[in-house]
């Protein structure tokens, strides 16, 4: 019946069948079909020819061995004259480039064309994310990137196009950070440039963004994103939780012993403000990360670092328990100055035990983990 | 990839449901519970996109979503897409609607679901975006309309002549009842 469908001359019969194939095709199915979706593809339709593009993934899913021998037709789609049926094709590709990015590196060429005559920007996003996957396995693609993609950048009103290049532009950096970095600040700089642009930006979405395209410099240049320390530090009190998520990723940046009691202080009080469990378990595995950065860099006095960390305990419905303790260990077994104070507050720790261990089983796990690193304390260094 | 569509209402019922991958009823079910009780938290004034769900959530799902009045629209998409570029789509399929249904609010999604289901299906097919320009999707839903309209007509139009030509009271006459069981020959049971 189906192949009744596919093989009628009514264009709508062809594009019901296509689309029903794309919802339940299975192994047998595309087996036998897979010949009848082939021939569309030459059909003179664009219509017709944009869905059985579309629906070879779903074919390709279930029957890989088929993958082989239409790939050469799939590929030709990527010159079809209709620009839908090129944008169906590049879709496909870049979706099976996502699963095995090495095998379609050879089409890095054709996809170069494309992007510099297309104008459709729904397929230049596709293809300069797929290059965005690329780069890490050729590190001369990337440099051959960089300048049709920041002449993008400066030309394009297209926001989603703008951050899909930044993006892409960040991907190249970070695969080519092992080279001499000089070379290539002017492109940081373009790049935190526009970001920075994007998170002062009123539109939450474009805050957002712009905070996730720079959580990913921070890893390889932290000290370009320091420019735009204070916003990032406004964007902690935003009220979208989204958005202070995003913000923490790039305190580590951002952090210096000057600001990091002022800076965990805040994160305290959000702690406690916090709705959902997963935003404060995400707090507090930060501050924990931020303050024991670089073998505790940033700590100047460790008496209010042990502080934070039993007020941390206090807070309920947390899982990090273990983190707490370790921690707390760590420091009183590393900083000889801190001993005593460590064992005084262990000491009230152990004598408030019973109402620590009041909550439901999951928290007394963690609060038993924190007491038993207290105990151990107490015996070791109490005088 | 997409990997869902969702529509419900402010008080978390499902308009239109479409899972691009497989999933059991029960699990459908608790993905629109949990997406619900995610988005109903959130102000008007936040980003549109939300990461932390847990079942069809994970690392590489991120929900995106747009707030019209009574309906949360909701794309639940991997990174491949672009965030921006699906929040464009999720606008582009709602002028769709308007268009189609003039004016569309909740109830011609509850009534008209198909036509709802077609204009989705020519907008995405099999989790990737087909077509993006909203005049382009009109023409060929309206082009289908047509050809169900022509075939519709046909098919209820012979249907009607077909019992116009029915003789029923010539029938009831003809029938052919069968016949009794003479009583003779049945053994008294008692």
């Amino acid at each position: 019946m189906i192949r009744k469908d596919l093989q009628s001359s009514n264009l709508y019969d062809n594009g019901l069948a296509l689309t029903g194939l794309a919802c339940f095709t299975t192994h047998d199915l595309a087996r036998d079909l897979v010949n009848d979706v082939v021939n569309l593809l030459s059909s003179t339709r664009p219509y017709v020819r944009k869905k059985a593009v579309l629906v070879l993934y779903k074919i390709f899913l279930k029957y890989p061995e088929s993958l082989r021998p239409t790939f050469q037709r799939l590929k030709d789609k990527l010159e079809d004259p209709d620009p839908g049926v090129q944008s169906a094709a590049v879709n496909v590709i870049c979706e099976l480039a996502r699963k095995n990015p090495r095998n379609y590196l050879s089409l890095a060429p054709v996809f170069f064309k494309l992007m510099n005559t297309s104008s459709n920007n729904w397929m230049l996003i596709k293809i300069i994310k797929l290059f965005g996957s690329l780069v890490p396995l050729e590190a001369k693609l990337g440099k051959k990137l960089l300048e049709p993609l920041t002449n993008l950048i400066n030309s394009t009103s297209a926001m989603s196009l703008l951050y899909e290049c930044i993006n892409t532009v960040i991907a190249v950096l970070i695969s080519i950070s092992s080279e001499s970095p000089a070379d290539f600040t002017a492109s940081i700089q373009l790049c935190v440039q526009k970001l920075g642009v994007l998170i002062e930006d009123s539109d939450q979405n474009l805050k957002y963004l712009g905070l996730l395209a720079m959580g990913k410099i921070l890893q390889t240049h932290p000290k370009a994103v320091q420019a735009h320390k204070d916003i990032v530090l406004r964007c902690l009190d935003d009220k979208d939780e989204s958005i202070r998520l995003r913000a923490l990723d790039l305190l580590y940046g951002m952090v210096s012993r000057k600001n990091i009691m002022e800076i965990v202080k805040k994160l305290m009080q959000h702690v406690d403000a916090a709705e959902g469990s997963f935003y404060r378990d995400e707090l507090l595995s930060r501050i924990i990360d931020i303050c024991s950065y670089n073998n505790y860099h940033y700590i100047t006095n460790f008496e209010w670092y042990i502080s934070v960390l039993v007020e941390m305990t206090k807070v309920e419905g947390s899982k990090h328990g273990i983190k707490i303790a370790e921690q707390i260990q760590d420091v009183t077994v590393r900083v000889k100055s801190v001993r005593h104070f460590s064992v005084s507050q262990m000491s009230l720790l152990v004598e408030n035990a019973h109402l620590l261990l009041s909550g439901n089983s999951a928290q007394r796990n963690n609060i038993s983990e924190v007491l038993l690193a207290a105990a151990w304390i107490c015996g070791e260094y109490s005088e | 990839m997409i990997k869902a569509i969702l529509v419900f209402n402010n008080h978390g019922k499902p308009r239109l449901l479409k899972f691009y991958t497989h999933y059991t009823e029960e699990e459908q079910q608790h993905i629109v519970r949990e997406t619900f009780q995610l988005l109903s938290k959130r102000d008007d004034n936040v980003c549109n996109f939300l990461e932390g769900g847990t079942l069809i959530g994970g690392s590489d799902y991120k929900l995106i979503y747009r707030h019209y009045a009574t309906l949360y629209f909701v794309f639940c998409v991997d990174s491949s897409e672009s965030e921006l570029g699906i929040l464009d789509l999720i606008q582009v399929f709602v002028e769709t609607l308007d268009r189609r249904f003039e004016n569309v609010c909740e109830l011609d999604l509850i009534f008209h679901v198909e036509k709802v289901h077609h204009i989705l299906n020519e907008l995405v097919m099999g989790g990737m975006v087909l077509e993006t320009n909203m005049n382009e999707i009109l023409l060929r839903m309206n082009e289908q309309n047509d050809i169900e309209r022509r075939e519709g007509g046909m098919s209820a139009a012979s249907a009607v002549t077909a019992v116009k030509n029915m003789n029923i009271p010539q029938h009831l006459k003809d029938l052919k009842l069968p016949d009794l069981p003479s009583i003779r020959n049945f053994k008294n049971p008692f």
